[in-house]
């Protein structure tokens, strides 16, 4: 049977493919801006300071004037703690603890919420230094730790990761939500000191390891595996996010299977015309 | 309503644009094939469709095409052997690899394709052929079968013997209770045996299951410590075995240690130590005989499903399940306070010996992980 010439013929393209075409469209440009704009893994670079606990009287009484200023009103005007839960006395909690709130902007806090986020910081290095030395003074704490991730072994540092942390921050330094609004932040935008501080001082939810726990080689394989986790090799060609199985099946899904789709109506379509 | 349907004219069907049932089934018989005027109404007919194709193919165009059509599934099969030489010959580290491949096997795949296509499209007739569909329902047959079997029926006199019938009757019940009763064996052979223990022993030192080391109270230099906020996973030392490897002498040159997955199973527990003020003092879940020094133990099964209860908020003292989003309060004997969990996590009862290493003093007083059919 022949089709007469210059029989009818229908549009091409019916509404219902347009509309998948331009949601495959709106999926592509997605996929692409990630590609071309990757969000996070801008590590900063750690404070230089060759022994950041060796901490001078000068430090200390340039930090009380600071503590006053600007903690005091939470805190305590000697560190004693504030009525709510959420200022906690900060005796004994040692310059690593001021350190890794202070250098990662979290304090001084903004306004009181379920977590403190990450701000840009408030203060220099070396204000930031000697709020670390005022701290340091009012209790022994944890010291600012020194940490070395060029000297750790990623394997080891892998699986303790995926023992220690990935619980809460997942297998791939991502984060995770917690209870009542907390949440588990990624891990890959903290310099390694702040991830060594937070190791040791276990701020706000995270639980703390004591050296006796996670020895310095531990947490030293420990930033090493974080360095991987920065930039890790993509066999797929791009993360997703890092954020496991269920972003990567959902793209093969909304890709692959609706692209097919799409195409069997394209085919759908010129078969009718 | 009726003065549109007789303005427009013909059945509801065409004026729909569907075909009528007479020209769909038409079969195409050798006088049909060949140029036959259709009414434009069949251009919606999906089994109508088709490429113009010159009737006496042109030899010439025959032989180019067949051409083109060899040559596409020549690229098809260069580009299966790429896949499999790249696969031997590359490294798997490499950058592209998983995209290399996927695009070999993709472009042989999609040639195959296309050649199929050209070589239908070009080199076949273009021939429609129509199926006719048996009717799905025959009233008739059905009655005939209806006959037969009354008439079996009544030939087994099934109905005239009520003994007869009443003792097939009760035989078949006990045939089929058999199967039911076989599921008996899909369950384990003693359940609440099985259930009811783990593998903690009296007097089993509690090790970290990451660091095969153990735990230790006073002196930091024999065993895993613990700060205020601190937590650790732990095993019974029975889990822990060294696979050890010996030199010809007999000497022992590595010693791999690994842990048994049986005791890991049900005997995986969780160690705290809080501040010893941070318990409730008012609640009566937690047991302060086997609270030493602010440190707690708890299975890391949660109660509803049996996943790891393994994220520990260290400020508000809570356990979180990341399967179904439970909560546990460790300062109130790790009760559920969020989530579908019902029961609190069990403790297990812990002391310290003279040493300062964490022992075990008995099993858990109840069973660990989800409850089962014989839970109570």
């Amino acid at each position: 049977m022949r089709r007469p010439v210059g029989g009818v013929r229908r549009p091409r393209r019916s509404r219902l493919v347009s509309s998948a075409a331009f949601v495959l469209a709106l999926v592509t440009l997605g996929a692409l801006w990630n590609l071309v704009f990757p969000s996070g893994g801008s590590a900063r670079a750690a404070t230089g300071n060759p022994d950041p606990n060796n901490f001078t009287a000068d430090q200390v009484s340039e930090g009380a004037k600071l503590f006053a200023e600007g903690c005091a009103s939470c805190h305590g005007s000697a560190g004693q703690g504030g009525t709510q839960a959420q200022a906690p006395p900060l005796i004994g909690v040692g310059a690593a603890a001021a350190d890794f709130q202070l250098t990662t902007g979290r304090m001084p806090l903004k306004a009181p919420a379920a977590q403190a986020p990450v701000k840009p910081v408030q203060y220099s290095p070396e204000q930031i230094l000697a709020l670390d030395a005022y701290v340091a003074s009012l209790g022994a704490g944890p010291q600012i730790p020194s940490v070395d991730g060029a000297s750790g072994d990623i394997a080891v540092g892998g699986q303790l990761f995926r023992a220690n942390c990935a619980n809460c921050h997942n297998f791939a330094g991502q984060g995770n939500v917690l209870s009542n609004g907390k949440y588990a932040p990624a891990v890959t935008p903290a310099t390694d000191l702040q991830v060594a501080e937070a190791v040791r001082t276990g701020p706000e939810s995270m639980p703390k390891f004591a050296p006796t726990q996670l020895s310095q080689n531990d947490v030293n394989s420990i930033v090493r595996y974080i360095e991987f986790l920065r930039a890790p090799k993509d066999p797929g060609g791009h993360g997703l996010g890092h954020l496991g199985p269920v972003p990567e099946g959902l793209v093969c899904f909304l890709v692959g299977i609706a692209g097919l789709a799409i195409i069997c109506l394209w085919i759908g379509e010129r078969a009718k015309a | 309503m009726s003065d549109t349907d007789d303005s427009t004219g013909g059945t509801i069907g065409e004026r729909l644009g569907v075909p009528s049932l007479e020209r769909a089934a038409v079969a195409p018989t050798a006088e049909h094939v060949g140029p036959v005027h259709r009414s434009h109404a069949d251009a919606g007919n999906p089994l109508s469709g088709g490429d113009e194709r010159d009737p006496e193919p042109d030899e010439a165009k025959a032989k180019r095409d067949e051409r083109v059509v060899a040559t596409l599934f020549t690229l098809s099969g260069a580009a299966a052997i790429f896949f499999v030489a790249y696969y031997w010959v590359a490294n798997l580290h490499d950058r592209w690899y998983n995209q290399i491949l996927g695009l070999s096997l993709a472009v042989s795949l999609f040639l195959i394709g296309i050649a199929a296509i050209y070589w239908v499209k070009t080199l076949m007739n273009d021939e429609e052929a129509v199926q006719e569909r048996h009717p799905l329902y025959d009233q008739r047959e059905n009655e005939v079968a209806g006959e037969v079997f009354m008439a079996g029926v009544a030939d087994s006199a099934f109905l005239k013997r009520p003994l007869l019938r009443r003792t097939f009757i009760a035989s078949q019940v006990p045939l089929l209770l058999a199967p039911v009763v076989l599921l008996r064996s899909l369950a384990p052979t003693q359940p609440k045996k099985a259930f009811e223990h783990t593998h903690w022993k009296p007097g089993d030192r509690l090790f970290d299951a990451q660091k095969f080391q153990p735990l230790q109270l006073l002196d930091p230099t024999k065993g895993v410590t613990l700060d205020i906020g601190g937590f650790v996973t732990v095993l019974p030392e029975s889990a822990i075995t060294y696979e050890q490897t010996t030199d010809t002498e007999g000497n022992v040159i590595d010693s791999v240690p690994r842990v048994d997955p049986q005791v890991e199973a049900d005997s995986v527990t969780m160690l705290l130590r809080l501040d010893p003020n941070d318990f409730d003092p008012n609640n009566h879940r937690t047991d302060y005989r086997y609270v030493v020094q602010g440190h707690v133990a708890y299975s890391k099964l949660c109660t509803h499903l049996g996943c790891p209860v393994s994220l520990y908020e260290q400020q508000t003292h809570k356990l979180l399940c990341p399967c179904h989003q439970s909560q546990f309060l460790v300062t109130e004997g790790a009760r559920p306070v969020f989530g579908p969990a019902a029961r609190s996590l069990p403790q297990l009862p812990i002391m310290v010996d003279e040493e300062g290493f964490f022992r075990c003093v008995k099993d858990f007083d109840q069973p660990v992980g989800p409850g089962y059919w014989e839970r109570t």
